[in-house]
């Protein structure tokens, strides 16, 4: 792989709150400030600064774990959804709204979908595991699995279903960064940034993952260990960030790859960073969900992916002229 | 019948006193259950059921869709042929009906499907108003029943124009919560804001021209509505509101005018009890301005 140049760490650390507090401008009505002075104005205020911080954590975890799913997988098409976790949120948070235990606590949805997530992370590893060593074409094809059967019973709990908790669950699979409750976020946060901090302390360890789990056996790194733990931990960011905000694409496929191009390889650097860009990305595209139609809301989802595809076609394009070949 | 006119007597007493006369007649000579001399009917929409009851051919009904519970003592004996709007073809070739009404078709392709099978289907407009008047006008020719049904179809006609005469002060902010999850409005294509604004309203949707779309409650809280009117979760959703982070400056909030008691059915549904609605809407609008 070649690089032309390398962008060392400060410039995302000197980004972040400054388009930050752009997003925090963007409103429904345009690019204003709401007045603090009032109290509507206050009310206004906190729950954008809520959804902004809702954005930044969720885009931070959610790169964090894509960064680190690559690495281990060694696959360019690995994101925190592989391995069936999207798939099992989205199977919990569905059971939850057409229950009705969603109505009963906030807390009902993101708890069963993170609870579903875990179970579905573990039935990839079983399935992965029968029959002998671990692979990653293991994981990857037994996360396929779970992945299709989550998704078929999502579809036959759908249709089984009166309509009107659909609407809901549609919603909530396309992603929303309104915080329901505060103490969701930072429940959310504290689950997402010791973990990623603990990843970025395997970073060494990620570095010589990328080489091949032969290579970095003989390198010194106990695979045993580092691919349980690694996973275990992507699975608990992307779990609490499904949880806080639904199923969001896009953020933990692109923004690790547009990272890794600028920063380099290097999991010290490329794992802070990418979070920044993350969690940047999402706000942003936030900001624009909830401005480009106002007073209609557009899914969060909807733009990660219609920013994010052209941009990563862009890149790869760039690459190719590079004479990138894997 | 007497249970055959009494669901309607509100709508009735709204209208002319007349029209219960016509109506009385048009029930009585149809005793339910026997067969009536007109066509065989399936109404795949709520609205549809009701104005075809309404006209005084509820005997002559062979098959609703699910949604369809009003009047409950007609639609109670008649067999369910479909859902809101997505028919069981299977279901309704057997049920050998002459003609079946739909209002919105979730798949456009069903009415093809359903012409090619030999049955007659028509096309009820109900998105405005001002289609309610002549959705039961054309029921009533479809259904035979055109004598009953334009006295109906006139005196809503009349209610219509004498509100629209009447031009109120400019009244209170409504806003309207379809759904809280996500949190989804009625904007200026829907006939709902057309009701608020003839009871003396102002549809904080209209901003936008779509019928229904989703808000953030940041926007909601901007603007600052005097009146909230939930039509989820009846009982239950006044008390969610006013617990939502950031809601209990809102007006409405302070007030106490969070709505969670107007049945959905009379308002948000097309057909002859609008008039019923627009009264409740009066009501709130009033309340909402005396506080």
């Amino acid at each position: 792989m070649m690089h032309a140049r390398r962008i060392p760490l400060w410039p995302f650390i000197v980004a972040t709150p400054l388009v930050l507090a752009t997003c925090v401008l963007f409103g429904p009505a345009g690019l204003i400030l709401p007045d603090g002075g009032t109290e509507l104005g206050r009310s206004i205020l906190i729950l954008r600064l809520q959804r902004v911080a809702a954005g930044f954590v969720v885009g931070a975890g959610l790169a964090c774990a894509g960064t680190v799913l690559q690495a281990i997988l060694r696959n360019p098409l690995a994101e925190p959804y592989v391995l069936g976790i999207s798939g099992g949120a989205g199977l919990g948070a569905a059971g939850a709204i057409l229950t009705g235990l969603a109505a009963w606590n906030v807390f009902m949805v993101p708890l069963s979908a993170f609870v579903a997530s875990a179970l579905a992370l573990f039935a990839v590893y079983l399935l992965a595991a029968w029959g002998g060593r671990i692979s990653v074409y293991g994981l990857i094809l037994s996360g396929v699995i779970v992945s299709s059967v989550a998704s078929s019973l999502l579809m036959f709990m759908v249709t089984v279903t009166p309509a009107r908790g659909l609407h809901s669950v549609l919603w909530w699979m396309l992603g929303n960064l309104q915080v329901s409750d505060p103490a969701l976020l930072e429940a959310c946060a504290l689950a997402i940034f010791p973990a990623s901090g603990i990843l970025w302390l395997m970073s060494r360890e990620l570095n010589a993952m990328t080489l091949g789990h032969e290579a970095a056996h003989h390198l010194g790194v106990r695979c045993a260990v580092v691919v349980p733990l690694g996973l275990g931990l992507a699975t608990l960011i992307t779990g609490a960030a499904v949880g806080l905000s639904g199923m969001i694409g896009f953020v933990g496929l692109v923004v690790p790859h547009v990272t890794r191009t600028l920063t380099g390889p290097d999991h010290r650097r490329l794992i802070p960073a990418s979070m920044l860009a993350g969690g940047v990305f999402l706000a942003l595209s936030d900001a624009v969900a909830r401005t480009v139609l106002a007073p209609r809301e557009l899914p969060v989802g909807v733009i990660t992916s219609l920013i994010g595809g052209p941009f990563f076609l862009a890149l790869l394009q760039n690459r190719r002229r590079r004479g990138w070949v894997d | 019948m007497k249970t055959l006119s009494a669901p309607y007597s509100r709508v009735i007493q709204a209208a002319a006193p007349a029209v219960a006369a016509v109506l009385f007649s048009c029930a009585r000579q149809q005793e339910p259950g026997q067969a009536g001399s007109g066509p065989r009917v399936v109404s795949l929409a709520p609205n549809l059921t009701e104005i075809v009851c309404a006209v005084g051919a509820g005997d002559r009904l062979t098959g609703r869709s699910s949604a369809c519970n009003y009047p409950p003592e007609i639609v109670g004996r008649v067999p369910v042929l479909a859902d809101f709007g997505v028919p069981s073809i299977e279901s309704l070739i057997a049920a050998r009906p002459d003609v079946v009404l739909e209002s919105d078709l979730q798949d456009k392709a069903d009415a093809r499907r359903l012409a090619d099978a030999g049955i007659r289907i028509e096309h009820v407009e109900c998105g405005r108003l001002d289609d309610i008047p002549a959705a039961v006008e054309k029921i009533g020719a479809i259904v035979g029943c055109s004598e009953q049904a334009s006295v109906l179809a006139s005196s809503l006609k009349a209610e219509l124009e004498r509100r629209r005469s009447v031009t109120p002060p400019p009244g209170p902010r409504v806003f309207v919560e379809i759904w809280d999850d996500p949190l989804t409005t009625a904007g200026k294509a829907s006939f709902l804001s057309e009701a608020i604004r003839l009871a003396g309203g102002v549809n904080i949707g209209d901003e936008s021209a779509a019928a229904y779309y989703q808000v953030s409650p940041e926007w909601v809280i901007m603007k600052n509505p005097e009146i909230i009117l939930c039509f989820h979760s009846s009982g239950a959703a006044a008390d969610s509101v006013r617990k939502r982070p950031g809601w209990r400056g809102v007006a409405a909030v302070k007030t106490r005018m969070v709505r969670d008691d107007l049945n959905p059915d009379v308002l948000l549904r097309p057909g002859p009890r609008i008039i019923e609605g627009l009264r409740l809407l009066d009501e709130v609008v009033s309340e909402a301005r005396n506080r």
